[in-house]
């Protein structure tokens, strides 16, 4: 386990160790009830849960509540984080997902919600934050969904950033409910090969 | 490893199944390492996805939620599985012997979803997802032999839900028969459960959990008995 290190966020980099076991260390200890261990986690995520909650459910006020709502999770039950099946931000974004993707098939259940989700192959770039890092990030997944199949990409797309169940996608797209359950995974393998994912 | 279920990896990674395909594919993982490996690279996936739409929060978000995490009590580990009950051994070839392992459908999801807490149930199947959607409901996992048994209890609506998959078959004149225990007091029958009664992976609402410690299932002659005459095949310990 690496020295526990007493810097916050904005401290130099290269004092780091490597920023996904420096989110499980932090983690951990917020886990047992360090809070600023979960102040530093949330400056470090924040950014991610929120736009993620945003893409989904698009709703400014109800994207803040969903980030409020996940870190609460977050602190309530991180004994149950288990760094050997994924990384904390992957679990985090698991939770963030989870729950957008609650509230919009809750809110489809009561409103006539536009059900279709027009995304050209990014986030909008007027409101991804405008960091170097966030900006790399955003081009690399550009790129990987570009070179998608058509089909590929919807399938992921309006599922991921829609909120969509496949078999909506499968009703969005006209297009058989199996072949949509495959073009996912094939999608996901692409993309995960893609991006270099490697765990 | 069953073709059809590993398909829904993807779409499991997505969030894109709905709320019974998701039950079953997640009782499909335990007994799945291919489809469980799969699944963790495109939850790394996904979340690139995720990160690539970040959005810094209002600034007084960060203050309000600091605030409310000082007054938020954490959960504390506890959760824990029962040794394999001691005469399972002897009983378990028996057991084994008629036994076919199942594909895995259920009906019930093993994320704990926060969402709003249904006032008005009225299926079983509601009634199991309120548990489910409960804030404080808590999975617990007990595996013996490729038979899974998985509670989720929730502390704070006195109620559980179970599911069975896995489970060796039954000869016609037996019957699986789930209890609640608490140390000092005979168990207290929830469920019995004939051949006819399973599937591949058998659901059920214990609908009072009181002061309950354990969740057991047991071999019972046909219809059931009022106390346990054999030891638990599982059992999973609830907080």
């Amino acid at each position: 386990m690496v020295e526990p290190v007493k810097d916050t966020h904005n401290a130099a980099a290269a004092a780091e160790p490597e920023p996904g076991q420096r989110l499980t260390e932090l983690l951990v200890r917020a886990a047992k009830g360090d809070e600023a261990a979960f102040a530093d986690f949330y400056d470090r995520t924040s950014a991610a849960v929120h736009g993620l909650a945003r893409r989904v459910v698009r709703d400014p006020a109800r994207a803040e509540e969903i980030t409020q709502e996940v870190y609460l999770q977050v602190w309530r039950t991180a004994t149950r984080f288990e760094p050997s099946r994924g990384s904390a931000r992957s679990w985090l974004l698991t939770l963030t997902h989870r729950r957008a993707v609650d509230v919009v098939r809750h809110d489809q259940a009561s409103t006539n919600r536009e059900a279709r989700y027009d995304w050209s192959g990014g986030p909008d770039v007027d409101v991804v934050e405008d960091t170097v890092s966030t900006r790399l990030e955003h081009e690399q997944v550009r790129r990987c969904l570009s070179s998608l199949t058509e089909l590929q990409h919807e399938a992921v797309t309006l599922a991921y950033y829609g909120g969509n169940t496949y078999t909506e996608v499968a009703a969005l797209l006209a297009v058989n409910p199996a072949t949509v359950k495959t073009r996912m995974r094939d999608g996901l393998i692409r993309l995960r090969d893609c991006l270099g994912v490697t765990r | 490893m069953s073709t059809e279920m590993h398909t829904l990896v993807g779409a499991h990674a997505l969030d894109a199944l709905g709320d019974p395909e998701r039950v079953a594919f997640e009782a499909h993982l335990d007994g799945c390492p291919a489809c469980a490996a799969e699944l963790e690279g495109f939850r790394a996936t996904v979340e690139r996805l995720g990160s690539a739409a970040a959005l810094p929060p209002a600034p007084a978000l960060r203050a309000e939620l600091l605030g409310s995490v000082s007054r938020t009590p954490q959960e504390r580990p506890g959760v824990t599985t029962l040794a394999r009950p001691s005469s399972w051994r002897q009983r378990a070839p028996l057991l084994l012997a008629a036994a076919s392992v199942f594909a895995t459908v259920g009906a019930v999801g093993a994320y704990v979803a926060e969402h709003d807490r249904a006032s008005d149930l009225q299926t079983a199947d509601e009634q199991k997802a309120a548990v489910l959607a409960a804030a404080d409901a808590t999975p617990t996992t007990s595996r013996i032999d490729g038979a899974t048994l998985r509670v989720w209890s929730s502390e704070s609506m006195d109620r559980a839900v179970v599911v069975m998959s896995g489970a060796p078959a039954l000869q016609p004149t037996q019957s699986y028969q789930l209890w609640t225990a608490e140390p000092g007091t005979p168990p207290h029958s929830v469920a019995v459960m004939g051949p006819d009664d399973l599937s591949a992976s058998t659901s059920l609402l214990v609908p009072e959990l009181e002061d309950a410690t354990t969740i057991a299932v047991t071999v019972e002659p046909e219809g059931g008995s009022k106390q346990p005459t054999t030891e638990p095949v599982l059992s999973v310990k609830v907080a």
